[in-house]
């Protein structure tokens, strides 16, 4: 039978468009399936979950109770190919157990009660507790029995009591033992470098210091009696509990964090919990291998280092592609070079981290330690700074030469103009080399070597490398950005006089702005999120400072930082208890991810902004 | 004040005489040959432009009108690969010597274009660019300047009191406006003006003919345009060209209701094509 095309059932391309669409919805179905695993396990950790106890019959026909919060059910396969069930349980008392987690067959379950008085306890070591409180033990031996009226409030002042110790604790330690610490190190470090440049060491400077350091010596070691004080006043106060297997135990209770009865919960003092959860590992250092405790430090790691890349990459990404897309001739070099900069891009990132390490850690950064290890003999030195001055000198008066009189000078670029990005790569390769070859420059902190200040990874290393890496990213959007601009703003902007570059910068560069702003966003989540090249460059497990702190000079960029990349890494992989860690890495993934959107809407109203102010006529 | 120049008298316009030139030969273009690649794109014109007159250049699409407006002040640099011979002097001196500079010659030769281009900026500042450019930024004279221009392109009334806001928030006649006060803000002799009603509603370009008709008081107008009705409203001399060639040449009631040449009849009364 014919058809013609009027009888035809479907519009041609017809189901082309149903293929796109079944494109994109997979393409979505996976980012939202992925979005609701991370935000469905990473929100659901801080909720707090019913604990059960069970009655067990084990393999010799004793009965035992256990008490846990189940984690999952699944099937186990037997020896005689059949399979079982059984369930996961998250049972706390590692100290007590070995073990924070147990599987037990769903047949040997006799049977589970939630009863009310058991309770959950966060503690600085070990994890969670699960007991019976029996009685409260203070220092004087008086006790307090678990079924008195006003053991739950006595509880807890003791546990507000602990926190606050411990708070102060850490202040002690970290803030004011810590400032002692540096300024004994400081003044160590004045001995050594005056023995070095040879003042006797009975001398009167050295001397003086050595009373200092006496003094300052006394004053470390009264913090320290402090603080071993407090450390036992910490330890005073005892809680006997019951485990569900009938042993019986003692805690410290200036070693719990927090407790609460999970099975008295009401939905109100569930989302108690639910909040102090979540602000504790938003705002706490972690504990115990990372495992538990928040992860303050890596929030603001990250977020420094996303800030610090940012800050670096757009001036370098903008300007060359200022240069690329404006000034430089569209020739045979500028396609290779823009070829290379876009396959830039597709280089493995852990290879930028490599580089950063040979180029940044090992190169610049001891350099900055204490100046060059093998530096040029003076004979060759002096030559090739000669050279680098005469290049300097060449640059300059091209720069500031006027383009050709009378000629089309935008046009027809002279000897002068094709001779220059030749000029200024050499001046500065030499510059470079000059400088760093100098035999007269011994560095800014060899006095403290062999220990490295710059030259180990940090945070300025890392978000160096971070830069190089997503400059292609910048430089492409620049360059996008700038060949968007409308070339009659530019030829308004020419035809009043302005000249090239004055156009550039007041006239095309502000329409750019929000182009250039889209690549610099990208960057920035491309550089928050990345892992491998920081491993090696300057992230680890546990710093013990921020970046940024109030101590002067108040930016530490040859710090050592924390990442919530390398955390959830670290956490899911390395950590020594991966089953109690998994919760801590799912939340640590959603809040990588918030802080990525975060970062990005900010850029994204900035960017919304620039464009409100400059937005090319619609036409 | 009302402004007078919002409802112009068109007629009245059109028949008057044109008022003897100060200078008959102030732009000469001589023997000017232009190539853009291989594509000879004007072929040896010779024209003089009078002083503080109205010049339109009419002809087809691709004839080289615009190519020589924008050679005037050397715009047509931008583009790689041209070529010229031949002349272009500015009151007596050439355009092309070894000691004049563009920069300073575009000062001289202020533009407005086709589609009008105000910058992303506010509408003050889009007056003042050429000054601030040339380095001259003292608020007072920048404020004077800015009222001036903005008078000068009779804008001033309608925009006095959003001076700061951006020029985007203005309707099409008015941007164009605003780049004929941009354009006359750094006081240019000439003023090239490349069709520039061409994306303007009738009321719009009405407005700004009107105003043309008051800036050849102060400037020497080269207008391009497309409509023989406007060169016959606004300009005391017209051009045709076609095929890059220079047609006729005189005083535009002349060429448009009495040409000699039978290219220039057949255009002007729609024979064309």
């Amino acid at each position: 039978m014919k058809r013609t095309a009027s009888q035809r059932k479907h519009t041609p391309g017809e189901i082309q468009v149903w293929l796109c669409a079944a494109g994109l919805a997979c393409g979505l179905l996976m980012i939202a399936g992925l979005l609701l695993l991370i935000f469905g396990n990473g929100v659901v950790v801080f909720w707090p979950k019913p604990i059960s106890e069970f009655t067990v019959r084990s393999a010799d026909g004793s009965e035992s109770k256990i008490s846990g919060e189940l984690v999952k059910t699944q099937l186990r396969r037997t020896a005689e190919g059949g399979t079982k069930a059984e369930i996961q349980l998250f049972t706390g008392n590692k100290d007590a157990y070995g073990l924070g987690f147990r599987f037990i067959d769903k047949e040997a379950i006799l049977s589970e009660s939630r009863p009310e008085g058991l309770m959950l306890a966060e503690r600085m070591e070990y994890g969670d507790a699960l007991f019976h409180p029996v009685q409260l033990k203070r220092k004087d031996g008086a006790t307090l029995p678990a079924s008195a009226p006003e053991f739950q409030g006595t509880l807890q002042q003791r546990l507000d009591e602990g926190n606050r110790l411990r708070s102060r604790l850490l202040h002690l330690e970290k803030g004011r033992i810590g400032k002692i610490n540096a300024r004994i190190k400081a003044m160590e470090l004045r001995i050594k470098e005056l023995l070095a440049g040879g003042k006797s060491g009975t001398g009167p400077e050295v001397s003086a210091l050595r009373d200092r350091i006496a003094r300052e010596q006394k004053g470390f070691d009264t913090l320290v009696a402090e603080s071993r004080q407090m450390r036992a006043r910490l330890e005073e106060d005892e809680l006997t509990v019951r485990l569900s297997t009938g042993e019986e135990r003692t805690l410290k209770t200036g070693s719990i964090v927090y407790c609460y009865e999970p099975n008295r919960l009401s939905l109100i003092g569930k989302l108690g919990v639910f909040l102090h959860h979540v602000i504790e590992f938003a705002t706490s250092e972690p504990r115990e291998a990372n495992t538990e405790g928040g992860i303050f430090p890596a929030i603001f790691g990250t977020f420094v280092m996303t800030i610090l890349l940012a800050l670096l990459v757009t001036p370098f990404g903008v300007i060359a592609a200022i240069y690329l897309r404006e000034y430089a001739s569209q020739g045979l070099l500028v396609r290779i070079v823009r070829i290379c900069v876009n396959n830039l891009a597709g280089v493995p990132s852990i290879v930028f981290g490599v580089f950063g390490l040979g180029f940044f850690v090992y190169g610049m950064g001891a350099f900055i330690d204490g100046g060059t290890r093998i530096p040029l003999p003076p004979m060759w030195w002096f030559p090739v700074a000669i050279a680098f001055l005469v290049c300097l000198t060449g640059s300059i008066l091209l720069a500031v030469q006027s383009p050709p009189a009378g000629a089309e000078s935008e046009n027809r670029r002279g000897f002068g103009t094709r001779l220059k990005p030749i000029v200024a790569t050499l001046t500065v390769f030499l510059g470079v080399l000059t400088l760093f070859q100098c035999p007269y420059f011994h560095g800014f902190f060899s006095s403290s070597l062999p220990t490295p200040t710059f030259g180990t990874g940090g945070i300025l290393w890392a978000s160096l490398t971070l830069a190089l890496m997503t400059l292609p990213v910048v430089i492409v959007a620049t360059e996008e950005a700038l060949a968007a601009v409308p070339r009659g703003v530019r030829e308004a902007a020419l035809a009043c006089g302005a000249s090239k570059w004055q156009t550039i910068q007041r006239v095309v560069l502000p329409s750019a702005l929000p182009g250039v702003m889209t690549g610099v966003i990208l960057a920035m989540a491309r550089g928050a999120g990345e892992v491998a090249p920081l491993m090696i460059t300057g992230v680890v497990k546990l710093a013990p400072s921020l970046p940024l702190d109030f101590e002067a000079p108040f930016i530490h960029a040859e710090r050592k930082f924390m990442h919530l990349g390398f955390h959830i890494y670290d956490l899911g992989f390395q950590s020594p208890d991966s089953e109690a860690a998994k919760p801590m890495v799912f939340a640590t993934t959603l809040l990588l991810i918030l802080l990525v959107v975060v970062l990005n809407l900010a850029a994204i109203s900035l960017r919304a902004h620039l464009r409100r102010k400059y937005q090319a006529s619609a036409f | 004040m009302p402004p007078e120049s919002a409802t112009p008298d068109s007629s009245a316009v059109s028949s008057s005489a044109p008022a003897a030139p100060l200078d008959p030969a102030f732009i000469e273009v001589d023997h000017f040959n232009f190539w853009y690649g291989t594509k000879h794109a004007i072929q040896d014109i010779t024209m003089e432009i009078p002083e503080r007159q109205i010049t339109a250049f009419i002809g087809p699409s691709g004839c080289g009108k615009t190519t020589l407006l924008r050679n005037l002040n050397r715009l047509n640099d931008l583009i790689e690969n041209i070529r010229h011979e031949g002349d272009i002097r500015i009151d007596g001196q050439s355009l092309y010597d070894p000691s004049s500079e563009v920069i300073s010659l575009r000062k001289r030769v202020g533009m407005v274009f086709q589609k009008y281009n105000p910058f992303p900026k506010t509408i003050y500042e889009n007056v003042v660019f050429s000054l601030r450019v040339a380095g001259r930024n003292h608020k007072a004279e920048l404020d004077e300047v800015a009222e001036r221009s903005l008078r000068g392109a009779a804008l001033w009334d309608e925009v006095k009191d959003k001076l700061h806001e951006s020029a985007y928030g203005l309707s099409g006649g008015q941007q164009q406006r605003l780049c004929i006060a941009r354009a006359i803000a750094n006081r240019p002799q000439i003023l090239l003006m490349d069709e520039p009603c061409a994306a303007l509603d009738p009321v719009a370009t009405l407005k700004i003919e009107a105003l043309m008709t008051q800036l050849k008081e102060e400037f020497t107008i080269v207008i391009v345009t497309h409509n023989m009705q406007q060169a016959g409203r606004v300009s005391d001399r017209t051009a045709y060209f076609y095929m890059g060639r220079l047609i006729e040449y005189g005083p535009t009631m002349q060429l448009l209701s009495n040409p000699r040449e039978k290219a220039t009849q057949d255009y002007v009364s729609g024979r064309y094509g």
